[in-house]
């Protein structure tokens, strides 16, 4: 085969070298990635699947990849035709490395063949790259919706605190732990407000809807940060406390809260009294614990204790009572 | 039309005329002032509602808006570079603008861009297509962006539904400078 120099000058990655691997000539870009070369052999190092690396095979070989000497980051691939004369001409391409290389060589589009479509292969790399800072912008952005729609779907609110759904998913997640351990038990606490429909009526809305914010701070704050205090209702409280089921110290509990709550208020100008009344249900006195079940109960003792007077607090009897009637933790 | 339009017709009246003016647009299109999302297709017709609306709240008329927003998204740094891709110069830029469409499409196949061809004319290029006016203003607007980035001196106008790109000045100033591997180059 006989070499025609005008095709060299469309072929700015070629490397043309004679049978002893002098070169004659290279492509300006070719130039540019691995400098001025003098001598393939020096320079170059054939690599991957041709095992007889002589002249002769690369130029049988489908595909050869050079790797630089001088900087063996840079692996060049191609195809290589033999001439009469014994020399070789390559034609060689940057491949996959095509990015880095153009990155550490600062190329331009100058600098590659118009039929070469490297320009297009950045041209999707770098749009690739775009749509994809903006898919995960667009991501994040759901996510946030995500989040604050769920946090609402989830709260009171005027108070902020859990409304009835952020309630039942806090009561199905403790269920899922009560077993015979007791350190899965816990107290489930109705409470309702006593003399606060007089405030609402006499003070206003405006003042009765401060006073439940003033109610929810309050409990926020004698409550630790694992309970779960919900507003169900008008003026209508649950409490779940993970841990406490001894009736005793839940009798202590209430007292505290009750206390808490008739500490007086000052809301608009106005010192305002208000008390409260608790209905207890505690998860150990149950064969199942349950829902429906004990908020009922709950709701049952906080009517019984509402009976009794205001201010007071009841525990519901539950299911494990023995044959006096008496709960078998000996409670109250 | 593709989400990507809706949305940078969205993020323009934003940026460019403020919350304000984009929630009264929204509102007066009928289309929901939280804005549109990335992908996905939007319906026409209110794309072409929401142009109306933001026009007559800042005082322009459809085309010229339109015309506004294609500069403005030539000038995103992301959208530009890739523009910028098309070509070393304002020529190689303007001559090769009939890729455009299938540029888009390897990018997003779903992103309808309207057919174009490129016809030279004295000191300059003729833009002709068959599509709706409002995509031809707002090929005008990137144009006029492309030009100053490519510092070049150009004269666009529109007339009898074709682009006339006039171009008495090739070297005008330097423009914007870029690197076709270093996005920091010419970022604003």
């Amino acid at each position: 085969m006989k070499l025609d120099r005008a095709a060299l000058t469309l072929m700015p990655m070629h490397l043309h070298i004679d049978a002893a691997g002098r070169v004659l000539s290279a492509g300006s870009t070719l130039r540019r990635i691995v400098g001025d070369i003098a001598d393939f052999h020096a320079a170059f190092e054939p690599v991957g699947p041709v095992a007889d690396v002589s002249l002769p095979q690369l130029a049988r070989a489908e595909r050869v990849f050079l790797r630089s000497r001088a900087d063996p980051a840079q692996v060049l691939r191609g195809r290589a035709v033999r001439l009469d004369d014994g020399g070789l001409v390559f034609n060689l391409g940057l491949g996959i490395g095509l990015v880095e290389t153009i990155r550490r060589h600062d190329l331009t589009d100058r600098e590659f063949a118009p039929s070469d479509l490297a320009m297009e292969f950045l041209f999707l790399h770098e749009a690739n790259n775009a749509m994809m800072d903006e898919l995960s912008q667009a991501n994040l952005r759901l996510e946030k919706a995500r989040r604050r729609a769920e946090a609402q779907a989830f709260t009171d609110p005027l108070t902020g605190l859990n409304n009835r759904r952020g309630l039942h998913l806090a009561f199905e997640a403790l269920r899922q732990g009560t077993g015979s351990a007791s350190a899965g038990q816990f107290a489930l606490i109705a409470m309702d407000l006593d003399r606060f429909k007089e405030l609402n009526d006499s003070r206003g809305h405006a003042v009765g809807d401060a006073m439940l914010c003033e109610v929810a701070a309050r409990l926020r704050a004698i409550t630790r940060s694992c309970d779960t205090v919900a507003r169900t209702g008008g003026d209508e409280f649950v409490l779940l406390l993970p841990g406490i089921f001894d009736p005793a110290a839940l009798e202590q509990l209430g007292r505290r809260i009750i206390r808490n709550i008739e500490a007086p208020a000052r809301i608009d100008g106005a010192a305002s009294r208000i008390s409260a009344s608790l209905g207890v249900a505690i998860s150990s006195r149950y064969l199942r614990v349950d829902w429906g079940r004990m908020q009922a109960d709950a709701d049952a003792a906080l009517y019984q204790a509402k009976r009794t007077g205001r201010g007071d607090i009841c525990i519901a009897m539950g299911d494990r009572v023995d044959a006096d009637g008496i709960p078998e933790d000996g409670g109250c | 039309m593709h989400g990507l339009v809706t949305r940078s017709i969205e993020h323009f009246a934003r940026q460019t005329h403020g919350e304000a003016v984009w929630t009264a647009a929204a509102r007066a299109a009928g289309v929901d002032p939280r804005g549109f999302e990335l992908m996905g297709n939007q319906d026409d017709s209110a794309a072409r509602r929401l142009l109306h609306e933001i026009a007559a709240l800042v005082g322009c008329s459809p085309p010229e808006l339109s015309e506004d927003i294609g500069a403005w998204v030539a000038q995103r740094s992301a959208i530009r570079r890739l523009l910028r891709f098309a070509g070393s110069d304002f020529a190689a830029f303007v001559t090769t603008l009939e890729e455009l469409r299938g540029r888009a499409r390897l990018v997003l196949r779903d992103l309808e861009l309207p057919a174009i061809s490129v016809a030279p004319a004295p000191r300059g290029w003729r833009i002709t297509s068959d599509c709706d006016p409002v995509w031809l203003h707002a090929l005008a607007g990137v144009l006029h962006a492309m030009a100053d980035d490519y510092g070049v001196l150009a004269v666009i106008e529109i007339r009898e539904g074709s682009i006339l790109v006039d171009v008495p000045l090739v070297d005008f100033n330097e423009g914007r400078p870029f690197s076709i591997s270093d996005p920091t180059v010419g970022a604003a």
